[in-house]
Formats: structure tokens, sequence, C-alpha cells
């Protein structure tokens, strides 16, 4: 029978030494997500020829994130396309890939390409006290899109309805500091700095 | 710096985020992962003894997690879960690399844990208990761990590891013989 050991300060204070916590890449978060598969295959279809306000281009300037490194606790950032309970009628064409976590029937019912899609972004900022999602959907207007803090590990979430199609966008930290998703292809403004890319498409 | 605390193998709102995730919300994972990262990152750091291999074990833990959402059984403790995951990962990850060789060079661990409040006899001593922690029977340090750094109970590890209450003392009564035996030739 072996009994609980009793306090013993060397034993401690190698724990000690030991629960000191340990950095991991920045971008550990966004690799992971980056690597989940969807849970559904994305239906693609053609753009409207109509340009609702949300579809505007627009380049914008961002210098880039100087602070970046300093903001160490930025973790990382991911983009995902969701589809919520609520979604337009008449707009699922859902196509399982076997094996898929998704428990959605398929149908086979018209789609309405201008219907638009629940795009949520994420930001993983522990340190942020405050963020905006800013992109050609809201004119570049960090008022528009305040991020909610969904965690107390540093989740900022927002949900966008889209019209399918491309966007470019960035987060803005602290009301001062912009940033880029490291998840999604770049593209350059006119001005040479880089905003992310996210393409809504529909999945039902 | 802050000392981290123990294992949060339970969180409030965990049944919910799973059941988002499955519903189709793959946005909602991030919120596990925001949620067990750090933790999770000391234990297989710790465990492996450098911060690559225990990123890759926590990726895959984290990834497998994810494909086998469907299976968990109890969403609200999916920490405990996880966490079962990442030990069975970092168990397969040890015994590979014990395969190659013995590897702990002055990186990854004590860098990462020094700052201007530890000089470098400090990050040196920090150096030579990973030194020795890697030295234990994978079991042993396993069970090291989870008793005194991430301050589990023995039936909290009795459940995550599958190995009875006596055995687990035992390994920690030898971990900790030997730890002290190793490290009190380091500071004679």
């Amino acid at each position: 029978m072996v009994h609980d050991e009793e306090f013993d300060p060397f034993i401690a204070e190698i724990a000690r030494e030991l629960k000191h916590p340990v950095a991991l890449d920045a971008r550990f978060d966004a690799r992971v997500m980056a690597a989940l598969e969807p849970t559904v295959i994305p239906i693609t279809v053609h753009r409207s020829a109509a340009r609702p306000w949300y579809r505007r281009t627009f380049s914008f300037s961002v210098s880039q994130v100087a602070g970046l490194a300093a903001a160490a606790a930025l973790v990382g950032v991911v983009a995902m396309n969701v589809m919520k309970p609520g979604a337009p009628a008449g707009s699922t064409v859902a196509a399982l890939p076997e094996g898929a976590m998704a428990l959605q029937p398929v149908a086979d019912v018209t789609v309405d390409e201008n219907a638009p899609v629940q795009q949520q972004f994420i930001l993983i900022a522990p340190t942020a006290s405050s963020v905006s999602l800013v992109g050609d959907f809201s004119d570049w207007d960090a008022s528009r899109l305040k991020m909610e803090r969904v965690s107390a590990d540093g989740a900022w979430s927002i949900t966008v309805p889209l019209v399918p199609g491309r966007y470019e966008y960035q987060f803005e930290v602290d009301g001062k500091q912009r940033v880029t998703d490291p998840t999604r292809p770049a593209t350059s403004s006119e001005f040479g700095s880089a905003n992310s890319v996210v393409t809504v498409e529909r999945r039902d | 710096m802050a000392i981290s605390q123990g294992l949060p193998l339970e969180n409030d709102g965990d049944a919910e985020i799973v059941a988002q995730v499955l519903a189709g919300d793959t946005a909602a994972y991030a919120l596990l992962v925001g949620r067990y990262r750090a933790q999770f990152a000391r234990y297989a750091t710790r465990m492996l003894g450098n911060r690559e291999d225990a990123e890759e074990a926590l990726q895959d833990a984290f990834l497998r997690a994810y494909r086998s959402l469907a299976k968990c059984e109890d969403p609200a403790r999916f920490g405990s879960w996880l966490f079962r995951i990442l030990a069975n990962r970092c168990r397969t990850a040890g015994a590979r690399r014990g395969r190659r060789e013995k590897t702990f060079i002055r990186d990854d661990v004590a860098i990462l844990d020094a700052s201007e409040e530890h000089p470098e006899d400090r990050t040196a001593w920090r150096e030579e208990i990973q030194r020795a922690l890697l030295m234990l029977e994978e079991d042993q340090r396993e069970a090291f761990l989870l008793k005194h750094v991430e301050d589990l109970g023995y039936d909290e590890m009795a459940e995550l590891t599958g190995v009875g209450v006596s055995a687990l003392k035992m390994r920690v009564k030898r971990a900790c013989e030997r730890l002290r035996a190793l490290l009190k030739e380091v500071q004679r």
C-alpha cells in the first residue's frame, strides 16, 4: 500500500518551476482551425448582377501591423462560413460528404443565390479590450461591426449576413491596430497593403 | 509571470459549444481550442520536452477530437475527453522519440520560459528539471505531471489514464524519488 506522499519542499519547488506556462506559436489556433474539414460540401453559385451595399469593393490602406509581435496574446484568427437556423427558405441544396458530422437532410430545391449567408468571424485576442470587423461589406467603418467577446479565453465573434461573393476584411483591435487573417488568402490593395479575403458561398 | 493552475477539465458551456459544432458551426470549435490550448500545451511540452513535438501532439489531439466529436459521450466534460486523446498522443510520440534518441537540448522549454524575472541560473535550473523529467519512465513522468504540476487528485488521474489509484501512487512515489536523486546530484 502506497500512502499519499507528505509535503516535500524539494518536490514542491520542482513542481512550481514546471507550472510556468509555455508559449505556443502565435498561429497555433489558426492552424488548427484551418485544418478542420468542412462538415458539408459548399455549393458555389453564380453571383448576382445586383451589387448591394455590402458587396461594393473598397480598397483600404493598412499599415503593416508593427504591433503584432507586441500583441503576443493575439493568438490567431479564423473566419468560417456558417449557416444558421432560420436561414432564408428555399436555399438548401445540401450534399453531405461521407462521414460528415452535419445531420442535415439532402434536399433539392431552388437556390436563392442572393439570399445572405450567415458568415461568422472569430478572432482570438485575449488581451484586447475591443475588436471590430472592418471590410468592404461595411465600408471599412469600425463603428459598424463591433465584435463580442464570447469567452474568457479571449475569443471575439461576430456573425454577419453576406450575399455569396468575395470580400476583403481585417480586424481592428483596440481601435488602433488592424490585423489580417492568417488563415485566409490575402490580397494587396492599390496602396500595396494586404487585406484578408473570404469567399462566401452558399452551403445548406 | 503568473503560474497557471491545474488542468481545466470541465468548463461551463462546453456541452453547448460541442452541440454548436456538431450542428455545423465549425467556427465554434475555436472557442474550445482557445479554452484548452494553454494548459494542455504545458502538459504536452513537459511530457515531450520540446515545443515542436508538443504543438504537433496538441494539434493532432484537437483534430482527432473534432473528427470524433459525435462520439464524445459527455460533452460537458469535453476537456477530460480531449485530455485523454492528448495523453495517448503524447505516449505515442514519446515512444517514437524513444526509438530515435533521447534529445533535450538547451532550446525550447527553457528559453520559452525565460524572462527578465528569471536570470540565467534560473533558466539553467529549470532546464535541469526538464532534463531530469525526461529521464523518468514515461508512465512515471505522466503520473508526476498530473499529480504535482496539474494538481489532479488520484481519482481524476485514474479516470484520465485508466490506471488504478495504487499503481498511480507508486508511479508518483518512484518519480519523486528519481527526480530527487537526479536533481540533488545537480545541486551538489
